[in-house]
């Protein structure tokens, strides 16, 4: 992570994250609002 | 009787794409249309507090503070968009989001200045404030252009969506395959956030689009 990255770091918190799941079910249209739980296929990179 | 769970989503890492509840790959273009759904959401909501601010119903402070969640909550879910949802997000992820938000605010700042200094809170006052929601495009661009170099592609092309053109998007289009990176981004160009391109992705050792 470059010192920039880092530094920037400070700008989201958990609960930053715990509120925008929260917009995205609010706003993302009907399909796709399980879009973001989606979990690695486990067939690697 | 437990309930029946459904099938979600899954994120396919080497192909930097998802997979549907139905098993099928689902096409970023329609990634791309279901997050200009919800950022046109976040796009109504900001209208709607700076009409509030118009109005007088609140004040500067108060119409700032909340366009700064807003500006955050479509930054964070328009990388996770991108990276495959929160679950794949690293610190370095939301390192990135951290600082487009930080530049956002930047923006708001001096924009809020220039309320308290009287700017007229008119129809392009409007605009202005609604476009913040369409950082998250500008950076979900970014952060799947990040996602595909690391995949290993290393070339991009320029796709015109649907839509109206400014030049700056006829342009990079007339380029055709450059080095990733090579490409004015997504978000820059005369249309900043209006932009409705799509970027292609190739790998130049074995051909792939992507």
């Amino acid at each position: 992570m470059s010192d920039a990255e880092l530094a920037a770091l400070s700008q989201i918190t958990p609960s930053d994250v715990e509120r925008a799941k929260a917009a995205w079910q609010e706003d993302a249209p009907a399909p796709f609002k399980k879009l973001l739980d989606a979990t690695d296929d486990g067939t690697g990179a | 009787m437990s309930p029946v769970q459904l099938p979600g989503f899954k994120w396919n890492e080497a192909s930097q794409r998802y997979i549907g509840p139905d098993g099928r790959f689902v096409s970023r273009e329609r990634i791309r249309i279901a997050l200009d759904q919800a950022v046109a959401k976040k796009t109504a909501e900001l209208k709607a507090i700076a009409n509030q601010l118009r109005a007088g119903s609140i004040s500067l402070d108060a119409w700032a503070a909340r366009t700064r969640e807003l500006v955050k909550d479509v930054n964070l879910y328009s990388a996770a968009a991108a990276r495959g949802g929160w679950a794949q997000m690293t610190q370095s992820d939301y390192g990135l989001v951290g600082q487009a938000v930080k530049r956002q605010y930047a923006y708001l700042d001096r924009f809020a200045r220039e309320i308290d200094a009287g700017l007229p809170l008119d129809g392009r006052f409007l605009a202005r404030a609604a476009l913040y929601a369409k950082s998250g495009r500008t950076l979900y661009a970014e952060t799947v252009s990040n996602a595909m170099q690391t995949a290993g592609y290393d070339e991009e092309r320029n796709r015109l969506a649907v839509a109206d053109h400014c030049d700056g998007c006829l342009a990079q289009s007339a380029r055709g395959w450059v080095p990733l990176g090579a490409l004015v981004p997504v978000g820059q160009r005369t249309c900043l956030g209006n932009c409705e391109c799509y970027i292609a992705y190739r790998r130049s050792s074995d051909g792939v689009i992507n």
